[in-house]
């Protein structure tokens, strides 16, 4: 991975993760699922979830499983909104990017 | 090193922060571990790295959170600095974020200026009609926090004289056993009931100002964060 993952990326990614599952997931499938995509340390991920929790666009909630605790990550409506807008920012920029790379004018 | 030590190192580490975002952290890692299972356990610490790396990442959020907070309140996001933070952390790419804030920013200048005079003049030319309603409303408030005064001063006081008389009506009623023992029984009964009366009511006091009214003031004061702050709550993105 030659380009570096800012935070805001990073956040765009996780959301995007937990976005696939309706019920949410829990923090080991969302690393494993956000490493088969980026090369990011698992320690990482915890204070991504973290700060996305506390900006309120994740919520948690506990589910008893194999007598187990196991704690799920859930997009919140604020979750869903930031994402939307994540997905339009990543559209515009990476579109201009291809453009530099390929070709053709630069607006 | 095997998972215990590991996750013993990680709490010793993060004993500087507030013990809910310890508690939180080593719950993450411990059911990370639990679900890796043990056949993968040692790989899960390969991956981690060391202790002082995820203490360092959890430490760093931490700090960044209550440094942001602040500047949230006292600054400007022109200044900047708030991407710079990230920049320090994550090696940011600066450009884009940069722009984004700044649009942000102009764009609500843009909308409010022209509204906010207009606002204003409205207000002040409607100044004597509103000041009778605000002057009413702050009287109902003054009655309400004095009624609420006088009653607390009351039960306090009827706590007292209640365990106060119920004392007295007990050691008055045990000096008078050997004369009236079938009376002096029943009033010593009496005397109880109403030190017990009265310490129910003391309780309550102090349940009401110790615990009930700081909870209160704590539920109106985020009430009023959360309006001031759903203003610049717009600026992130």
């Amino acid at each position: 991975m030659i380009f570096n993952t800012g935070a805001a990326l990073l956040d765009a990614i996780v959301l995007a993760v937990v976005a696939k599952e309706k019920q949410g997931t829990y923090g080991y499938k969302i690393t494993q699922d956000v490493r088969q995509v980026l090369e990011v340390s698992e320690s990482t991920l915890y204070p991504v979830l973290r700060r996305l929790q506390k900006d309120e666009c994740l919520e948690v909630y506990d589910m008893e499983c194999a007598g187990r605790n196991r704690r799920y990550y859930k997009l919140t409506e604020k979750g869903e909104a930031q994402l939307r807008l994540y997905k339009i920012e990543w559209k515009n920029y990476a579109s201009k990017i291809k453009m530099l790379f390929e070709g053709g004018t630069v607006n | 090193m095997n998972r215990q030590e590991f996750m013993n190192r990680l709490e010793y580490l993060l004993r500087s922060i507030p013990e809910e975002e310890r508690a939180d952290a080593l719950a993450y890692y411990n059911d990370y571990f639990d679900e890796a299972g043990i056949e993968n356990e040692y790989q899960v610490i390969q991956e981690l790295g060391s202790p002082e790396q995820v203490a360092q990442t959890i430490l760093s959020n931490v700090q960044q959170e209550s440094f942001n907070r602040i500047r949230q309140d006292y600054c400007s996001p022109e200044e900047g600095s708030k991407n710079t933070e990230k920049e320090h952390t994550y090696e940011y790419t600066t450009t884009n974020e940069n722009w984004n804030a700044h649009t942000v920013v102009e764009e609500k200048k843009k909308m409010s200026t022209p509204i906010k005079v207009l606002l204003i003049i409205v207000i002040i030319l409607t100044f004597p009609l509103w000041i009778g309603v605000v002057g009413g409303l702050f009287g109902v408030l003054v009655g309400i926090l004095g009624a609420l005064f006088g009653i607390i001063v009351g039960f306090g006081g009827a706590a007292i004289g209640l365990v106060a008389g119920g004392v007295a009506c007990i050691l008055v009623s045990i000096t008078q056993i050997a004369v009236v023992p079938a009376v002096a029984l029943a009033s010593i009964g009496v005397g109880a009931l109403l030190v017990a009366v009265g310490l129910l009511l003391a309780l309550l006091v102090t349940l009401t100002v110790g615990v009930w009214i700081p909870k209160l003031v704590k539920v109106i004061i985020s009430w009023v964060k959360r309006i001031t702050h759903r203003e610049e709550g717009g600026n992130e993105i």
